[in-house]
């Protein structure tokens, strides 16, 4: 019995010897919600510069008579941005420590963006900082911005009451519905910087003015989009895809789940919609200097508006197929070409090299980046039209004849 | 003449018929001969017993034998006594001359006592023992043999609805203080005689009766011979509840889980004693225990096999859920929000940011603080008068509720969580399983706040390895679960329609595993085609 009372002492004592470490109240914490980091210059030093927004809780009806619930409407800023620098990333943080009356907590954090010039210089040093601890989540939404990032931060969010959640917002619902963003996060853009053969891509996040004023925007007369693809060789950006292009890329990635697609047939406009695609890459090496790389895509979807083109006779739909083979073939084509003429390897063509020949791999692997500006690509579109919808005719069929 | 006659034939056919019962042997302290001795004898042990009732009177018409009863005031049936037996012993017209071969208590006996149960002694202790167990004691003037007749009565509580065990369908009865009223509702329900209830009294002073009722042939093997021999190991000179025993014959006493199954329902009794369990039955509570009994068990209400199986099963999926909230819900919210914010989707966390923004209190501070309130409310709920009682939920809802989060002292979340767990402990069935549950929460809000949800894994894990390793008279406690018996899961997790239930539960109901033949299969005859 002695025993089992000293037992509970000691289990007992030992709870307030940890002292609640590492406890930190809910209130206490500065809620980060998106970082940007650019590279700036105090005089001739490079440093970091690095733009958090900081969440403000207001207090919900605290205090006497408060009454509880939520204050404020969605559309009141509710966030700081807050701009520090320094030589490294880290002390440019905890220089933010000195300006918050709160602890930073980075694992809120939806979105990380990487400014211009930092990108153009290399992000591995941005990439260590952000991976080196557990903190920021590995899912967290990669872009690149034009510009500095410090500026989209501190622009008007226009439908949300916070900015990240505004950039994320854009990115997951353009990347599921339009399949014109190139999604990438954290995890996977790290992979694809440290792995050979592969390169790293994120979507591009790009400031533009508003030609009308709109009531929302009064503000400001400018907002931002999710435009593009930021390529990079190794760990620097090294090109750009526009919205077209990165439909292609995205497809031949087999990424894409569904998208929409516009193609003249006959001088006619047909708006195509694709699902389900299937991609297939293989490379064949002939000798070591011809790598050709064979890309075979198949997508199906269905006609979703035809202005005056009938699509009811399998004629019909075989020119639907050609015209949209053409036109991602194009796409696709241009954006490969473009990411040659970059030397980032995005489709990962140098690791289906490294598995299909391994002692060749391990001769050209430090010159890859090069070598893949001569590989040819091969690309083929076999499209599918399998729905037409409710109607046989175009509407306009009637006035026509 | 003619009487004599038919006397003699009764007699005779009695005679063949029965056997006469057996005189109970003389013990040290032997009846003695006259009445006037015993009479002393008793009042001298019964002196300042104002409840003593002596009552000296001649037996029979004529009045040629003296004799006397001697009871305790309240605890016979009096009004059957002075109605009845008196008017019997008093004034019938009986031959109760003494003769050859056959003494007069033989003849007391066949032609006098108009009352079933008899017993006949010759052992004075044994004979007050009947008489303060609530039993008629009655002498006759030279005779060294006396009888104690079962005409218990007195006041009792009436059966009535088991307030602890509710049920919404089933049957209403719950046991009630008087052990012979609690068997008879159990034997009403299994109409056979292979339903045992032995007898043990236990309690020096108390001389409470305890039965262990059984099934004989269905009971798991050396359960009975088990519970018979820890019960007698009990040397207490009192047992005023069946709690008392409870901790007497636990396999490990020093657990905060209680391994016997003590319940108020008479249909819970029948359930256990068909899966081969046995129950021990206490004069003078309405709680019978239970045994062996496994936590399953404890989570289970018996209205789960009242209602439709889909019902029955949806009742235990909810109950699983609501122990989980019960336990950890306050330790899980302490370790999120003061450790682990980053699990909170951002909105919900951004929230409690504002909702926390001025707060006094560090969360875990709050969360102790209310559960305390709440079990205090709570407590003050069962002890008070009937009367007050919503002026203490007046107190509970508006004062500390409501005035503590407009005061800002407190957040509102804390309230819901508090709130969201005391209402969970409320749905366990069985006061046995909630008020474990209700106690553990505790130590695992204490692990939680000094170690987050390090501290509460590790709370967790000590609760269930140490519940793993109890056993409840040899069977594991947490069966069948684990260890692992598929069959019983059906009866568990789940709870499958009657007509699936073909076993008993394997650790208990091994003896006779079947409960029905075959498995029905619930189809429609095979109608005729008519060609």
């Amino acid at each position: 019995m002695s025993r089992l009372v000293a037992l509970a002492l000691v289990v007992l004592s030992l709870i307030p010897l940890a002292g609640c470490w590492s406890r930190r109240e809910t209130e206490s914490l500065a809620v980060i919600t998106a970082i940007g980091i650019d590279t700036a210059f105090q005089g001739e030093k490079k440093v970091y510069r690095v733009t958090k927004v900081v969440l403000a809780p207001k207090p919900g009806g605290g205090g006497p008579g408060g009454g509880g619930g939520r204050q404020g409407g969605g559309a009141k800023r509710e966030y700081s941005v807050l701009t520090t620098e320094g030589p490294t990333i880290e002390e440019a943080c905890r220089r933010l420590a000195v300006r918050l009356s709160r602890i930073t907590f980075l694992d809120q954090i939806r979105v990380v963006l990487f400014g211009e010039e930092m990108s153009k210089e290399g992000v591995s040093e941005a990439l260590d900082f952000l991976t080196r601890y557990q903190d920021i989540r590995l899912r967290t939404t990669v872009m690149v911005t034009r510009g500095q990032a410090e500026t989209m931060l501190r622009s008007n969010p226009e439908f949300e009451s916070e900015i990240s959640r505004e950039i994320k917002g854009f990115v997951d619902n353009a990347a599921e519905t339009t399949a014109k963003i190139a999604e990438s996060n954290l995890e996977e853009f790290t992979e694809r910087v440290i792995t050979p053969g592969e390169d790293a891509f994120a979507p591009v996040l790009e400031r533009v003015p508003l030609k009308k004023k709109s009531s929302v925007m009064a503000e400001s007369g400018e907002t931002f989009l999710v435009k593009g693809m930021a390529m990079f060789s190794s760990d620097k950006l090294a090109g750009w895809l526009n919205e077209r292009e990165v439909r292609g890329i995205w497809l031949a990635m087999g990424k894409a789940k569904q998208g929409d697609l516009s193609v003249e047939v006959n001088g006619n406009t047909v708006s195509y919609v694709f699902s389900k695609p299937k991609e297939k890459l293989r490379v064949r090496i002939d000798d070591e200097q011809n790598v050709t790389a064979m890309l075979n895509v198949r997508v199906s979807g269905g006609v979703a508006e035809s202005q005056s083109q009938a699509v009811n006779t399998q004629e019909g739909l075989a020119n639907v197929e050609k015209a949209v083979n053409a036109e991602l073939e194009g796409v696709i084509r241009s954006a490969l070409e473009k990411s040659k003429a970059a030397g980032s390897d995005i489709m990962g063509v140098g690791r289906l090299v490294e598995r299909e020949d391994k002692a060749l791999w391990n001769q050209i692997r430090a010159q890859w980046p090069q070598r893949y500006r001569q590989v040819e690509f091969e690309v083929k579109v076999e499209s599918k039209v399998e729905r037409i919808g409710l109607k046989n005719k175009p509407v306009q069929g009637k006035l026509l004849k | 003449m003619w009487k004599k006659l038919t006397g003699k034939i009764v007699s005779a056919l009695s005679a063949r018929s029965r056997t006469f019962p057996e005189v109970q042997p003389p013990g040290e302290k032997p009846i003695a001969n006259t009445l006037a001795d015993n009479q002393n004898y008793l009042r001298e042990i019964f002196a300042n017993c104002t409840d003593f009732v002596v009552r000296p009177f001649k037996l029979g018409k004529g009045g040629s034998v003296e004799a006397c009863i001697v009871y305790i005031d309240g605890l016979i049936d009096k009004d059957f006594i002075s109605r009845n037996l008196m008017q019997t012993l008093m004034f019938e017209d009986a031959d109760l001359h003494e003769r050859e071969g056959e003494p007069l208590y033989k003849r007391v006996y066949d032609r006098l006592l108009a009352v079933g149960k008899v017993t006949l002694l010759r052992d004075m202790n044994a004979f007050v023992g009947g008489v303060v167990a609530g039993q008629l004691g009655l002498f006759l003037n030279s005779q060294s043999v006396c009888f104690i007749l079962g005409v218990t009565g007195g006041e009792s509580r009436d059966v009535s609805e088991a307030p602890t065990e509710a049920v919404i369908r089933g049957p209403r009865e719950g046991f009630v203080e008087d052990i012979r009223v609690n068997t008879s509702l159990i034997r009403r329900r299994i109409k056979s005689p292979r339903l045992k209830f032995e007898k043990l009294i236990i309690g020096t002073l108390t001389q409470t009766e305890v039965n262990i009722a059984y099934i004989e042939g269905l009971v798991m093997e050396n359960l009975v011979q088990e519970i018979k021999q820890r019960l007698q190991r009990i040397q207490i000179d009192g047992i005023v509840e069946s709690g008392y025993i409870e901790e007497f014959i636990e396999d490990t006493p020093k657990s905060v889980f209680g391994q016997t199954g003590p319940t108020e329902r008479p249909d819970r009794v029948v359930t256990s004693l068909l899966e081969g369990r046995a129950a021990i039955m206490v004069d003078t509570t309405p709680f019978a225990l239970v045994v062996p009994v496994s936590f399953p068990l404890l989570m289970q209400s018996a209205e789960d096999y009242y209602t439709r199986f889909s019902f029955g099963t949806f009742m235990r999926f909810l109950r699983f859920l609501t122990i989980n909230f019960a336990l950890i819900l306050p330790g899980f919210y302490i370790a999120v929000t003061s450790f682990h914010q980053e699990m909170m989707p951002s909105q919900l966390l951004l929230t409690l940011a504002a909702i926390r923004e001025g707060l006094p209190f560090p969360v875990f501070v709050e969360t102790f603080a209310m559960e305390f309130t709440f079990e205090i409310i709570r407590e003050a709920g069962v002890r008070l008068p009937r009367q007050v009682g919503p002026a203490v939920s007046i107190v509970g809802a508006l004062v500390i509720g409501d005035a503590a989060v407009n005061a800002g002292l407190v957040s509102p979340a804390t309230i819901i969580v508090v709130a969201l767990t005391a209402i969970s402990n409320l749905t366990l069935p069985t006061i046995e399983g909630a008020n474990t549950i209700r106690i553990l929460r505790f130590p695992l809000m204490l692990m939680a706040s000094a170690f987050g949800l390090i501290g509460l894994l590790v709370g967790l894990l000590l609760i269930l390895i140490h519940i793993c390793s109890l056993r409840s008279f040899g069977v594991p406690y947490l069966a069948p679960i684990a260890p692992l018996q598929v069959s019983g899961i059906k009866d568990t997790i789940i709870r499958v329609p009657w007509w699936l239930m073909r076993k008993r539960p394997l650790q208990t109901g091994k003896r006779d595993l079947y409960r029905q033949p075959v498995k029905p299969k619930g189809r429609p005859p095979k109608e005729e085609t008519g060609q």
